[in-house]
C-alpha cells in the first residue's frame, strides 16, 4: 500500500477544499453573519492540511501507477475526509455536536439530503448556503468521476472503482479527459443556472432560487425551510423544481449524445424511459390513491403533490412539496419501492439504478421463457447490445448485497434503539441518496437530529456505501486488503 | 392440455386429502349431525375426482413427469387443493366463502392463522378437518420439494444438490416412490415420536397428538392462542422446540440420518449454517432482552427468546408468550428470521436456509472480486461446487421475491393498514409464519377484513409455499398455448 499517493492525493483534495470555502466566504461576507470568522478559519486549514500532505505525500503521474488497492483507499478516504472537513463550520460554529455535523457534511457530499439541523431557519445564511454548495460540488465531482475520469483511464492505472462495476461501459464522450469534463461541467452549470433563473421568475429570492437550484441539480434534498420546497406555497417553483430534478437523475452522458445527435435518442433509450414511465406510473397511482381515498382535495391538486414527490423520490432528491406521512399507506410504500429502484446510471442520482432494475427485469422474462421452453436460446437485450453472462451476474450480485446491506444496517440502526420503520427507511434512504425516510422521526416533516450517535454514525457509511455503489467500501472488509502483499 | 402424470399426481393427492375426511366424517356422525352433509359432499366430490383421475391415467403409471408438469403441478395444486378444502367451510353456512377460502389455504399451506372470530361458531369436526390438512398439506409439500422441485432447476432444492442427497432427475421412478415412501414414514414417525415426547411431559394423549401435528407441519394453528402460556412448562416447550427445529431442517438430511449416513449429515452445509444462524440469532435476541430488562431473569430471557427464534425460523409461529413488547431490535431479528425461513425441503418456508447461504458466499465472492478481477470463482455447498444457473437462479428468485412483497404489501395497506402493519401482515403469510401475533409487534386482527384483503393474503399464502416461481411461470402466456416438444 503506497501511502504516499494517498497522502498526495488527499492532499491536493484538501487544497480543493480550501478553494470551495470561498464562495460561502463570500456569501458570509454579503450578509455579514458568522461566516466571516468561520470561513477564513477552514480555508485556512484545509490550505495548510493540504500542503502538509502534498509534501509527505508524492506521485509522480508519469513513473507511478496507481495500484487497484490504493485506488481503493483512496476513494474512500477522499470522502471520508471531504466530511471531515466539511464538517468544520458545522461543528465550529457550535451548533451541532461532532458527529451530528460529520452527518451532515457526508449528507451534503454524498447528496443524501438527510438533515439533522432541528431547525433550519435560524441558522445564518452563510452556513446554510455551504450546505447546499457541499451538496453541488458532490452532485458535480460524482458526475465528472463516472463519466470522464473513470472511462478515460485505461490500462493497469487508477481504478477508483469500475466503470464496470455498473456493468455497463459508460463510453468515453471524448479521447481527452479535460474535455470530457469541460462538458459535462457546461451541462452541470447550464442546468443549475436556467433553474435559478425560472425561479426568480416565479418569485422566489435569489438566494432561495439559487440553493434550491442547486440542490434539485445535485439530486440532494437539502432545504433552508424547515418544511422544504413546501414553505413556498407556489406550484410554479413546484414544477419548475420538479423538472429540474427530473432532468439531473437523467444520465448526462446521455444528454451530451443527446445534444450532438438529436432528442430521438431521448426516446429511444431504455433506461430513459424506463425512467419516465416509472415516474408517470406511480405518481398515477398517488394521485388516484390520494383522491380516492379523499385525502388531498381535488384530483389537480394530488396530481401535484403526487408527482412532485414522485418524481422527487424517483431521482432520489428528497425535497418535500407536503407533508407525505398523512398520506395513505399505499402511496408511501409506493414511494419506498422508489428507495431501492433509485435513478439513471450517469447521473447524481442513487439506488440501484433505472438501467441495472431494467435488465434485471428482463432477465426475469427470459428465464420464464427458459423454463417454458427449454431449448430456446434467448438473449437480454439493453439499447441493442446483448448482456452477457457475466455482466448479468454482477448486476444480480449487485441488487443483492444493496439488499442484503440495507437489511443487516438497518439492523445495527435499530441495535442502537430506534424504532423498527425509522431503522429501516433511514438506512434505505441514506444508502439510496433520497433523504427524508418515514414515520413521526425523520418523517416528511422530521429531521434525523433525535437520533441516536451510533445510528448518525452508521447511516454515515450507508450514504458512503450507495454513492460509491457498495462494492468498493465494502472491499474494505476484506481480509486480504489489508496485508501486505507484494502481489498488488 | 391432458398432462397424465399430472393429472395423475392431483388424483393421488385428491385421495390422501379424501381419506383426511374421514376423521371429521366421523366425528360428525358421532357429535356433529348438522356437519355430516358438508363432509360427506366433499367427500363424494374428491372421491369421484381422484377416482377418475386415477382410473383414466391407470396406463400413465410408467410415466415421467416433464420440467412443465412439475410447474403445472406446483402451481396449480395448491389452489385446487384449497378449493377442495374450504368446501366443508363454505357448505357449514357459518363462513363467507373468502373466509372459507382463507381458512383452508391457511391450513394448507400451513400458515396456521385463523380468520374466524371468537363468536362464530368452529365446529370441532372443522377443527380436526383444520388440523388434518394441515398436517397433510405440509407433508405433501415436504415431499413434493424434495422429489419434484430439484427437476425443475433452480429451486432452493437444487441448491443442495440433489445428486448428493440421491434425490435426482435420473432416478427411476420405483426408486422415486421408495424415497416419497420413506419421506412420509419418517414424517409420520416424527408426529409419532413427539406425541409420545408430549404425553411424557403430562399433556393428555390427544392434545399431543394433535400438538404434535401442529409442530411438525410447522403450521403452528391452535385454536387457543395463549395455549403454551396457559400450561407455562418448560418441559413441553422444550419438546416442541426441540420438534420444530428437527422439522424445519431437510428431511432428505434426516432420512440420511435414519439411514445412518451420517458423513452426509454432519458435512451438509445449509444444516450447519441453519444452526449457526439460529443460534446466533437467539444469542442476539437474548442479549437485547437482557440489555432492555424485559423479563427478571437470565433464564427466562433464554427461554423466551430461545422459543421464539426457532419458533420463526422453522415458520410455525408458535408463541411461549406475548411478544408484542418485546423491544424493536428483536423484533427486527424476528422480521428478517421469518423472510429467511428454514432449510429447504423441509416443512418451513421462507427464502430458505440454503438460498440465503449461497447469496452471502456470492456477495463475498463479489466483494473480493473488486480487489481481484481476474479471479476464478465458484461457490461451494456441502463440498460441491454449485452450478452457474443455479446461482443466478438464486439471485433472481431474491429479486422477485422482494419485488412480490413489495407490491403484495403495498396492495395490502390498500385495506386501510399503516405502513409497518401491511409489510409485517405480508411477510408472515407469504412465508407462512402465522402466529397470532404480527411479527412486528403489532397485533393484527384478521377477523374482518375486506374482501380484498382476504384475497391479497390468500394469495400471499400460496405463492409462498409454492416458491413464487411456478406462480409467476403461470402468469405467462405461453404457459398455456399448446407447444410441440413438450
Amino acid at each position: 500500500m503506497n501511502i504516499k499517493i494517498v497522502l498526495y492525493l488527499l492532499g491536493k483534495l484538501s487544497c480543493f477544499l480550501g478553494a470551495f470555502y470561498t464562495v460561502p466566504f463570500l456569501v458570509s461576507l454579503y450578509y455579514g453573519d458568522e461566516g466571516r470568522g468561520i470561513f477564513p478559519a477552514c480555508i485556512a486549514l484545509c490550505v495548510l492540511l493540504g500542503l502538509l500532505f502534498t509534501k509527505y505525500g508524492h506521485y509522480n503521474r508519469y513513473t507511478e501507477l496507481i495500484s487497484n488497492r490504493d485506488g481503493i483507499l483512496v476513494t474512500v478516504l477522499v470522502w471520508i475526509m471531504a466530511a471531515v472537513l466539511a464538517a468544520i463550520p458545522y461543528a465550529v460554529s457550535g451548533r451541532l455536536d461532532p458527529v451530528s455535523a460529520y452527518f451532515e457534511a457526508m449528507s451534503g457530499l454524498t447528496t443524501v439530503g438527510a438533515t439533522v439541523i432541528a431547525d433550519v431557519e435560524v441558522w445564518p445564511k452563510s452556513l446554510l448556503f455551504w450546505r447546499f454548495w457541499t451538496h453541488w460540488l458532490g452532485g458535480l465531482g460524482i458526475i465528472v468521476i463516472f463519466l470522464a475520469i473513470l472511462p478515460t483511464i485505461s490500462g493497469s492505472a487508477v481504478h477508483l472503482f469500475d466503470a464496470e462495476s455498473t456493468g455497463f461501459e459508460e463510453g468515453k464522450l471524448k479521447p481527452k479527459l479535460k474535455s470530457t469534463a469541460q462538458i459535462l461541467f457546461t451541462i452541470y452549470v447550464g442546468i443549475t443556472v436556467l433553474t435559478a433563473v425560472l425561479l426568480l421568475a416565479v418569485g422566489l429570492s435569489p438566494y432561495d432560487a439559487i440553493c434550491h437550484a442547486m440542490t434539485c441539480i445535485a439530486t440532494g434534498g437539502f432545504s433552508n425551510y424547515n418544511s422544504s420546497v413546501a414553505a413556498f406555497h407556489n406550484p410554479w417553483a413546484e414544477l419548475i423544481l420538479g423538472l429540474c430534478m427530473f432532468t439531473a437523475g437523467g444520465n448526462f452522458s446521455l444528454y451530451y449524445n443527446v445534444f450532438r445527435k438529436g432528442p430521438n435518442l431521448l426516446l429511444h433509450d431504455d433506461e430513459f424511459r424506463t425512467y419516465a414511465g416509472f415516474i408517470v406510473v406511480i405518481g398515477t397511482l398517488i394521485t388516484l390513491n390520494l383522491y380516492l381515498s379523499g385525502f388531498d382535495g381535488s384530483l389537480l391538486h394530488s396530481f401535484r403533490v403526487a408527482f412532485y414527490q414522485t418524481t422527487s423520490f424517483t431521482s432520489t432528491t428528497g425535497t418535500v412539496s407536503t407533508d407525505f406521512e398523512q398520506w395513505p399507506a399505499f402511496s408511501k410504500l409506493l414511494l419506498c419501492l422508489l428507495y431501492i429502484t433509485g435513478g439513471c446510471a450517469g447521473s447524481t442520482a442513487g439506488g440501484v439504478k433505472m438501467c441495472r432494475i431494467v435488465v434485471l427485469f428482463r432477465g426475469l422474462r427470459v428465464d420464464i421463457l427458459h423454463m417454458l421452453h427449454p431449448k430456446t436460446i434467448r438473449r437480454v437485450h439493453y439499447n441493442g447490445k446483448v448482456i452477457r453472462g457475466k455482466t448479468m451476474h454482477m448486476i444480480l450480485s449487485f441488487f443483492t448485497i444493496y439488499v442484503f446491506t440495507i437489511g443487516v444496517t438497518s439492523l445495527i440502526v435499530a441495535a442502537t434503539g430506534t424504532d423498527v420503520l425509522t431503522a429501516l427507511t433511514a438506512s434505505a434512504s441514506c444508502m439510496s441518496s433520497a433523504g427524508p425516510g418515514f414515520g413521526s422521526i425523520i418523517g416528511a416533516t422530521g429531521t434525523y437530529a433525535p437520533l441516536p450517535l451510533a445510528a448518525k454514525f452508521v447511516l454515515t457509511w450507508n450514504m458512503v456505501m450507495g454513492r460509491l455503489e457498495l462494492f468498493v467500501v465494502l472491499a474494505l472488509l476484506n481480509r486480504s486488503f489489508w496485508r501486505g502483499n507484494s502481489r498488488w | 392440455m391432458r398432462d397424465y402424470p399430472v393429472l395423475r399426481l392431483m388424483g393421488i393427492v385428491f385421495l390422501i386429502l379424501t381419506g383426511g375426511l374421514c376423521p371429521s366424517l366421523l366425528y360428525a356422525l358421532m357429535n356433529e349431525p348438522r356437519m355430516v352433509l358438508p363432509f360427506a359432499g366433499t367427500a363424494l366430490i374428491g372421491l369421484s375426482f381422484s377416482v377418475y383421475a386415477l382410473k383414466s391415467t391407470e396406463y400413465a403409471r410408467r410415466m415421467r413427469l416433464s420440467v412443465r408438469g412439475g410447474i403445472l403441478f406446483m402451481g396449480s395444486a395448491w389452489f385446487a387443493m384449497s378449493l377442495f378444502c374450504c368446501l366443508p367451510y363454505w357448505t357449514s353456512g357459518h363462513y363467507t366463502l373468502l373466509q372459507a377460502l382463507f381458512e383452508s389455504a391457511s391450513a394448507l399451506t400451513t400458515t396456521g392463522t385463523s380468520c374466524i372470530p371468537d363468536d362464530v361458531p368452529y365446529p370441532s369436526s372443522l377443527l380436526i378437518w383444520h388440523e388434518i390438512i394441515q398436517w397433510l398439506g405440509s407433508m405433501q409439500a415436504m415431499v413434493l420439494f424434495s422429489v419434484i422441485m430439484p427437476r425443475m432447476g433452480a429451486t432452493a432444492a437444487a441448491i443442495f444438490s440433489a445428486e448428493g442427497q440421491g434425490v435426482s432427475a435420473e432416478r427411476t421412478l420405483p426408486q422415486i416412490h421408495e424415497i416419497v415412501r420413506l419421506l412420509v414414514m419418517l414424517y409420520v414417525g416424527l408426529t409419532l415420536f413427539q406425541t409420545v415426547c408430549l404425553i411424557l411431559t403430562g399433556l393428555d394423549p390427544l392434545t399431543s397428538l394433535r400438538m404434535a401435528a401442529c409442530t411438525i407441519s410447522s403450521s403452528g394453528f391452535i385454536r387457543d392462542t395463549n395455549f403454551l402460556e396457559e400450561h407455562n412448562s418448560i418441559a413441553m416447550e422444550v419438546v416442541i422446540a426441540f420438534f420444530m427445529l428437527v422439522t424445519a431442517t431437510n428431511y432428505v438430511l434426516l432420512f440420511r440420518l435414519v439411514q445412518r449416513r451420517y458423513s452426509v449429515f454432519l458435512h451438509d452445509s445449509e444444516r450447519k449454517w441453519y444452526v449457526a444462524i439460529v443460534l446466533i440469532t437467539a444469542v442476539a435476541v437474548i442479549s437485547n432482552l437482557q440489555w432492555n430488562h424485559v423479563y427478571d431473569s437470565f433464564g427466562q430471557s433464554v427461554r423466551y427468546g430461545l422459543f421464539q427464534v426457532i419458533s420463526i425460523f422453522s415458520t410455525s409461529g408458535l408463541a411461549s408468550t406475548d411478544y408484542t413488547n418485546w423491544p424493536p431490535f428483536v423484533h427486527m431479528l424476528l422480521f428478517y428470521a421469518a423472510i429467511i425461513g428454514g432449510c429447504s425441503a423441509s416443512t418451513a418456508g421462507g427464502i430458505k436456509i440454503s438460498r440465503l447461504v449461497v447469496l452471502t458466499k456470492i456477495c463475498i465472492l463479489e466483494v473480493k472480486r473488486v480487489l481481484h478481477p481476474k479471479m476464478v470463482s465458484s461457490v461451494i455447498m456441502s463440498g460441491k461446487p454449485v452450478a452457474q444457473n443455479t446461482i443466478i437462479g438464486v439471485t433472481r428468485y431474491l429479486f422477485v421475491y422482494v419485488l412480490l412483497m413489495l407490491i403484495l404489501t403495498a396492495l395490502y395497506s390498500l385495506t386501510g393498514t399503516g405502513m409497518i402493519e401491511a409489510l409485517s401482515t405480508i411477510v408472515v403469510f407469504l412465508n407462512n409464519v402465522g402466529p397470532a401475533y404480527t411479527v412486528l409487534g403489532e397485533t393484527s386482527n384478521f377477523q374482518n377484513l375486506s374482501s380484498f384483503g382476504y384475497i391479497v393474503l390468500y394469495f400471499a399464502m400460496i405463492v409462498g409455499r409454492i416458491e413464487i416461481v411456478s406462480f409467476v411461470i403461470l402468469l405467462h402466456p405461453d404457459f398455456w398455448k399448446q407447444r410441440k416438444g413438450w
